[in-house]
């Protein structure tokens, strides 16, 4: 009961792009579509449980002088990793994502991970905070990749839905397009949640 | 305190050098995948069919004496491939330039095809980092169509609408992309004209 406690306190109570408002650089800018929202909300998961694995382990040896040069390391081997592989095995996605791959050492949400759960809690339950954590950024940049994709030209996932003769909604594409569709996402999201408190 | 400062020094040491060790064994297992997709990208068997339709393949020119002389008077050129249909005739060249002027995200790199009658054949953008949805429909064939056909006789005009012969309409909200492509393809009809033309 608790794991999952763990798990849905990452998707919804504390996700990290609607309630902490973490890895708002790469969120922005990369959400012009749908399909960028899923690379890069799979390569900050998978960084994210390994990191996790990695601290929560190591997490007796290194002294807490140090602790965050070593968590440093240890997200920054890991982006590495999946730099390279999905340079190799991905490469068209890996060439739209570009810069914001490497970037993914300096997402504070894998750090603060890092320093707030890992860093004082077991192998299991880091490995399920990874996981929800993760699952709510794609969550979250997913929807917001599509709705942009879909005003911003009309298809999502590159499926042509709104026929040709709709004209895109431009701005949604362009950076002040993320900040606007984001905000009316937040808007909407703590609507939704503060009635269920009511 | 001194001993605290080794103590810690070598920790982090150690952490480091596993980092490292790790991120040698995944750059051997990828460094020969990632060549490969580079170079499917840039020049498989798919660009060769977009440069120039019904080659096979696409061998770089073997006149290294004519390939140095470009190099030194036109500072944009790539490469040149020779276009090869499957029983080994020569379609035309498959020329490889930057765009002179640069695009919103920077110098466009394409393949021009140029047939032996001097003709465009087609194109392939090799590297762009246009907007996604707006500057990078020059990636579209809808867009590129209206360059295939045209002679290298005279350098192409963007317009916004009715073009003429050497005329093509821009994407429109995106006229920078479209004139960065279109100074790439001069550039490659005046590599053409000056060197390759018989």
């Amino acid at each position: 009961m608790d794991k999952l406690k763990i798990f849905k306190s990452g998707l919804l109570k504390d996700n990290p792009i609607f309630v902490q408002l973490l890895g708002m650089c790469s969120a922005l800018a990369i959400t012009t579509s749908a399909i960028n929202g899923i690379g890069m909300g799979v390569a900050v998961t998978v960084v994210l449980v390994g990191s996790n694995i990695v601290i929560s382990l190591m997490r007796k040896v290194i002294p807490d002088e140090v602790r965050i040069p070593a968590f440093i390391i240890v997200i920054a081997t890991f982006v590495t990793i999946i730099d390279m592989f999905m340079h190799a095995y991905t490469f068209e996605l890996y060439q739209s994502l570009g810069v914001f791959i490497p970037l993914i050492v300096v997402n504070c949400i894998i750090l603060g991970r890092a320093e707030s759960f890992a860093s004082k809690n077991g192998v299991i339950d880091s490995i399920i905070d990874g996981l929800g954590m993760g699952v709510g950024f794609t969550f979250a940049i997913v929807i917001l990749g599509a709705i942009r994709e879909f005003l911003g030209s009309g298809a999502i996932l590159g499926f042509q839905i709104l026929p040709a003769a709709y004209e895109p909604m431009l701005i949604i594409i362009l950076p002040p397009g993320a900040f606007i569709a984001l905000g009316l996402l937040i808007g909407l999201v703590n609507n939704l949640t503060n009635k269920k408190k009511a | 305190m001194k001993n605290n400062v080794v103590r810690l020094g070598v920790i982090l040491c150690l952490i480091s050098a596993m980092a490292g060790g790790v991120l040698a064994f995944s750059n051997n297992i990828t460094k020969d995948k990632i060549e490969l997709a580079e170079q499917i990208a840039s020049s498989g068997p798919e660009v060769a069919q977009a440069v120039i339709p019904g080659s096979v393949s696409f061998e770089l020119s073997e006149d290294t004496a004519l390939v140095d002389k470009i190099k030194a008077e036109n500072q944009k050129f790539v490469e040149l491939r020779i276009c090869k249909d499957t029983s080994g005739n020569e379609l035309g060249y498959g020329i490889r330039t930057l765009s002179t002027v640069p695009g919103y995200g920077g110098d466009v790199e394409i393949f021009l095809g140029v047939t032996n009658d001097g003709e465009i054949a087609g194109m392939k953008v090799v590297a762009h980092a246009e907007t996604v949805g707006l500057g990078a429909k020059i990636t579209e064939l809808k867009f590129q169509s209206q360059f295939i056909g045209k002679g290298t006789d005279s350098e192409i005009k963007v317009t916004k609408s009715n073009p003429k012969d050497d005329e093509i309409v821009a994407l429109s909200g995106a006229t920078f992309s479209t004139k960065s492509i279109t100074s790439a393809v001069n550039n490659a009809m005046d590599i053409y004209n000056q060197f390759l033309k018989k």
